[in-house]
This record gives C-alpha cells, sequence and structure tokens, in this order.
C-alpha cells in the first residue's frame, strides 16, 4: 500500500482515507488497475480540465459522515412510476423476467479509466454484491428502476449491463443522496439492434457530493434515448460517455436542470463517432438561482472514418437571479469531412416582455416565472414518454412554486 | 370608469429618462367606447403600459381610476384581476405554454386575486369551445404555445379569445388593426363589438379610421405630444382622416 499511497502527489485526507479504503478489499489485479487509474490524479481539482469547474479535491476534504434524512431517502419522482424497483447494494437483487446476474463481483478493469478518475475509484471500491453485472436476455415487461445506496456514508457501486441483441431495455436511475460522498459507475453495452432508453432522476442536499459516471456502448442499429432532471448537491456530477462502436446507431442525450442557492450540478458528456452513419442529439435546458452553479460540458469526437455523422448538440441556460452561475463548455472535435454537426450554447435571463403579457393577463409574478422556466427547461424532456415526463415536470414545477 | 387626471410619466432611466406622458386627461364612462388618435412618438402606446403597469415607466404625476380605485400603484396583474385588459400591439410569444394552459392560469389567478371560486375543467372547456368557434380558432390552435407560429392575424384573434374568455371590465386595445387583413379585421371587430355593454369600457388606439368603420366610438380623441388636444364625436376621426393630423395640430397650438 505505501506504494499507491506515493501515487498521490500530496494526499489529502480523504484520499488516503479512500487508500485505506481500498487496502482493506480482497486484492485483484483488476480491482488495483481501477484504483491506480484512479490514483493517478486523485480527486479531481479545477486544474484537472475535464474538472476545471468542479472541484471534487476540495468537496471531499476528509470522508464526510452521512447524516441520513429518512426523507430525502424515499424522495425518488419515480417512485410513483410504473416500474421494478431493483436496489443497488441491499444483496443480490431480484430481477424480473429476461434479466439475470451474470456476476456479483464484476471485477473487469474499467475502459479509458485513466480518464475517469472518479469512476475508475468507484469501480475500485465496489465490494461484492455492490458490483453487479446484469445480462439482458429479453425486454423486460417494465422499465427497471435502479435505486442506489442511500443509507451509507460513503456509497461506491458499479452496475454493468449487457443489452442482448434487439432487445428494449428501459431503466429509470435515482441518484439521491444524503450527505456523504459517493462514486456510481453504470455501464450498458447496447448490442446491435438492442434499444436503450434512460431516464434520470437526481436530487442530494447541500451536504452530499456525489459523482455517478456512464458509459454507453452502443453497436450498430441501435438506439440510446436518454433525459432526467438533476437539483444537484453540494457537488454532484452526472456524467455520460456514449460510444458508436456500431453502424446506423441513434442516441439522444438529453436534460434539464434546476440549480438553487447552495447547490452545484455538473452535467458532462462525451460522444464518440468512431463509425460512420451515427447520429448524435443533446439538448440540455436549465435554470440557476442566485447561490447555485451549474456547469455543462459537452464534447463530440468524430473520428476520421466516422463519415455521414450527424451530430447536434444545444445548451441553453436561464440565470433566474442575480448570483446565479452557469459554465459551460461545448465542444466539437472533427476528423471526418463529410459530417453535419453543431453546437449551441445560450445563457440568458427570462424574457421581461413575456412576463409583462402573462401579469397583464392576471398570473402573478412568481407563477408567470415558474410558468416560463418550466415550459424552457421542459423542451428538454418532450421526447420522455408522456406518463413518466409529467412526474418530472410536476416536480419541476413545485421546486420552482417554492423557491421563486 | 377609466377616469385618467393629470397623468405625467417618463420612460427610461438615469441620463436616459424622458417624458413621453405630459399632462394626460381623459375619461371614459362605463358602456362607452373612446378612440385615441394620434401622430406616431405621441405617446399612445407609452400611455398603454402605464395604465397596465409595465416596467421601465415612472408615473411622476396625476392619477388614474378605474372605477374609483387608484390603479397606478396596483401590480399589473392586480389590475388585471381588477379588470384592466390591454390587447397587444405585437402579442408575445410564450413558448412551451399551451394558449388552453394559459388561459386557464390566467382566469383562475384573476379569480383567485377576487377572491372568487375556480372555474371547473368543465366549465372552461365548454365556453372556451364557444369562443374558439366564434373567433374560427381551431382547438389544434389552442393546444399550440401561445402566439409561437401564430400569424398576425392568429396572433390577434387570440388576444380577442383572451378577451372573451377573461371578459374584463375595461380594454384597452392597441393598434389591433396593424397587420390585419380585411377578413381577419372583421373577425376581430365582431369579437369586439360582441363585448360592447353597459357596464364596460373600451379604449380604441388606432392610427387609422378603418378600425373604427368597424368599431364605432362614441368619442374620438387626439394624442398628441403626450396629451390629449382634441376631443370629438365619431367626425373628428373622419376629418384627421381627410386633412391628416396637421390641421388638428395646428389648431391647438
Amino acid at each position: 500500500m505505501a506504494a499507491l499511497k506515493d501515487l498521490f502527489p500530496n494526499p489529502n485526507a480523504a484520499e488516503l482515507e479512500l487508500a485505506g479504503l481500498y487496502a482493506g478489499l480482497k486484492a485483484n489485479p483488476q480491482r488495483e488497475r481501477n484504483f491506480e487509474a484512479f490514483a493517478q490524479t486523485g480527486l479531481p481539482h479545477t486544474r484537472v480540465e475535464a474538472w476545471k469547474y468542479s472541484d471534487l479535491r476540495n468537496a471531499v476534504q476528509i470522508l464526510p459522515e452521512a447524516g441520513i434524512e429518512p426523507e430525502m431517502t424515499s424522495a425518488s419522482a419515480f417512485a410513483s412510476a410504473d416500474a421494478t424497483v431493483i436496489e443497488i447494494g441491499a444483496g443480490v437483487p431480484k430481477l424480473p423476467k429476461g434479466m439475470r446476474v451474470a456476476s456479483e463481483e464484476n471485477l473487469t478493469a474499467l475502459g479509458g479509466a485513466e480518464d475517469l478518475p472518479v469512476a475508475a475509484l468507484g469501480a475500485a471500491l465496489a465490494r461484492a454484491g455492490q458490483s453487479l453485472l446484469i445480462e439482458v436476455t429479453q425486454s423486460p415487461e417494465k422499465p427497471v428502476h435502479l435505486v442506489f445506496d442511500t443509507a451509507s456514508a460513503n456509497a461506491f457501486q458499479r452496475v454493468s449491463f449487457v443489452v442482448r441483441k434487439g432487445v428494449q431495455f428501459s431503466v429509470l436511475e435515482s441518484h439521491i443522496r444524503s450527505g456523504g460522498f459517493s462514486s456510481i459507475v453504470l455501464e450498458y453495452s447496447v448490442e446491435a439492434g438492442a434499444s436503450l432508453e434512460r431516464f434520470i432522476y437526481q436530487k442530494a442536499d447541500t451536504s452530499a457530493v456525489q459523482v455517478a459516471t456512464c458509459i454507453i456502448h452502443l453497436a450498430d442499429d441501435t438506439s440510446l434515448s436518454q433525459a432526467g432532471i438533476g437539483f444537484g448537491a453540494k457537488l454532484a456530477r452526472m456524467e455520460t460517455q456514449v460510444y458508436h462502436h456500431g453502424e446506423n446507431a441513434k442516441a439522444s442525450i438529453n436534460g434539464a436542470y434546476l440549480v438553487g442557492d447552495g447547490y452545484h450540478l455538473d452535467q458532462t458528456s462525451l460522444v464518440r463517432h468512431a463509425q460512420p452513419y451515427c447520429e448524435t442529439e443533446q439538448l440540455v435546458k436549465g435554470a440557476v438561482m442566485d447561490g447555485g452553479r451549474a456547469v455543462f460540458q459537452g464534447k463530440f469526437f468524430v473520428a476520421k472514418k466516422a463519415q455521414k455523422t450527424a451530430a447536434q448538440m444545444a445548451h441553453n441556460a436561464l440565470i433566474l437571479e442575480n448570483g446565479g452561475e452557469v459554465n459551460a463548455k461545448p465542444e466539437l472535435e472533427i476528423y471526418a469531412d463529410d459530417v453535419e454537426c453543431a453546437h449551441g450554447n445560450t445563457v440568458g435571463a427570462l424574457d421581461e416582455t413575456a412576463l409583462f403579457y402573462m401579469r397583464q393577463r392576471g398570473i402573478p409574478e412568481t407563477q408567470a416565472r415558474a410558468l416560463l422556466t418550466r415550459a424552457f427547461i421542459g423542451e428538454a424532456l418532450d421526447d420522455m414518454p408522456e406518463a413518466l415526463g409529467e412526474i418530472l415536470m410536476e416536480e419541476a414545477g413545485a421546486w420552482l412554486t417554492e423557491r421563486l | 370608469m377609466l377616469k385618467i387626471e393629470n397623468l405625467t410619466a417618463t420612460v427610461g432611466e438615469d441620463d436616459e429618462t424622458k417624458e413621453i406622458i405630459k399632462g394626460l386627461t381623459l375619461e371614459v364612462p362605463a358602456g362607452e367606447v373612446h378612440a385615441i388618435m394620434g401622430p406616431n412618438g405621441a405617446g399612445k402606446s407609452t400611455m398603454s403600459y402605464v395604465l397596465t403597469g409595465r416596467d421601465g415607466y415612472e408615473v411622476t404625476g396625476g392619477s388614474a381610476t378605474l372605477n374609483g380605485d387608484h390603479i397606478l400603484d396596483m401590480e399589473p396583474e392586480e389590475r388585471a384581476a381588477a379588470g384592466l385588459f390591454l390587447s397587444f400591439q405585437y402579442p408575445v410569444e410564450i413558448p412551451g405554454v399551451p394558449v388552453m394552459t394559459f388561459v386557464r392560469t390566467a382566469m383562475n389567478s384573476q379569480r383567485k386575486l377576487r377572491g372568487e371560486e375556480e372555474i371547473s375543467a368543465a366549465d372552461f372547456l365548454k365556453k372556451s369551445r364557444a369562443v374558439a368557434a366564434k373567433l374560427k380558432l381551431t382547438p389544434e390552435m389552442l393546444k399550440r404555445p401561445v402566439n409561437v407560429g401564430f400569424s398576425g392575424g392568429e396572433k390577434k384573434r387570440l388576444e380577442i379569445f383572451q378577451m372573451m374568455m377573461l371578459e374584463p371590465g375595461f380594454l384597452i386595445l392597441d393598434e389591433t388593426d396593424s397587420g390585419l387583413d380585411i377578413d381577419a379585421l372583421r373577425i376581430v371587430s365582431d369579437g369586439v363589438n360582441e363585448l360592447r355593454s353597459p357596464d364596460r369600457g373600451m379604449l380604441v388606439i388606432t392610427h387609422y379610421q378603418r378600425l373604427l368603420d368597424h368599431i364605432q366610438p362614441d368619442k374620438v380623441h387626439v394624442l398628441a405630444n403626450g396629451k390629449i388636444i382634441a376631443t370629438g364625436g365619431p367626425e373628428l376621426a373622419l376629418r384627421l382622416e381627410k386633412e391628416g393630423y396637421d390641421g388638428v395640430l395646428s389648431e391647438a397650438a
């Protein structure tokens, strides 16, 4: 262990504690590989380019102790959705027909781990039963609702799905935390002709530090439809990586956010087009209040071979009050010459003319602001199945009414 | 009904402050329709914004009352609940908010401010169907976001739709005829005329006589340089149409 500790240039207390947690786990080469990948960077800080707006090292100086608030743990808006709940971390889960646990201790080394230090940490520290490999061989009847550990002070979990050929798989993810530090890793390997719907609900309190990293591999003729809403935490980072490995795959990765005073939400994504004829659409819309900070980092990488790629990225943010902060970094890196790629980014305030028009019709100012903001971010949830989209929009409406 | 006395108002801030309304006095009794005509820059739109409480306009003197209530101290939504309705010269797009949601929210907000019960979903639907049919608005249009992708004529018809749904006590129509073809003008004026009633007042702001052929005013006022410089019957509008504003302006000077 001494050798590993030496990998940290200047370990803070939290990093030493993390090294201690690692030392307490059964050693094997894959776990070691994951932890070393983490240790190269340590807890990333603002001088690490991919984390320049989200200073995780500063947020986790010592491993926090969680103060669990019971109402937080059952607070997922998806609780009312018609779905099969799977609790991750409560032993080996019972799965619906068409799904099976292929391994209770998925210890493969994480691909590209050096570029994902916090995910590598999550993979390294996930114990047996907290690190599952799940095979989906038939389309489940209902969506699956993944609920991650909310009870432990610090949670490290990894769930890898293999979605077999032609299967339609719909997943709701509830990322809810009260205090503590967590790194959740999700992997979806979507085989040819299969489709994945991924809907995300993230909510935490202002003492939680929460990182969730999702890596999605898309084969030929697959489709991915992702959307969700996030409210941030002391620091929350919801990261998505999508790899187009096959041809004719379609991905849409949308998201909405509402970030209030004392909250920080980072939505980072990377989409790699390695093969021709694939499409990606991304629409992220959100709003921040005074004292809230939202980060959007989006990157499309198009390899030389990936001709006929069509990829559109848009991020639109509203600053609802002075003092709200939005950092946006949209990037395109394109090596193919026959592609249609674009990105757009706007940050602004609510339209005063529209507000006056609504008030002139009798709608009080706060209600008008809530209605306009809700409609604004709602565009990012338009493609969701109606019932699920409505659940999230209601949540957004209530949040806005409470705060505006 | 609406009584404006010696109103003065400025627009802009600090060094940019400019007085636009310069001692405006006007009274519209219940049951009457008055027209306000005047050259560009006379302060017509400013007057409508000052009366409805838009940000950026500051009242520096005088008063305005609706049924005896001082409206200038109220928030815009309170003025709306008190019965004041402004039909915008350029109706505003509200992306993502469907017409039906918008109008129902507005109606219930007004009722709440007045301490009344909300309208039931069934009653609202029934009423909106009847009004939409009169204005030749399709159910599909009422599902679309407010004014988004609407033509000029559709936007004005939607303003009338809102008026007929909300049934305000006092209407200000700001250049409602702009951007309308003959057919749309007729639909819009029929809607306005239908709203004429002994307990409702209207102020019709327009550049042209044309609208007043359809909506016959009881009185015509000429607004120039921030105040009313002439008042007369419908014949005043005809005279303005024939002679332009110059004649009336020089008489007043």
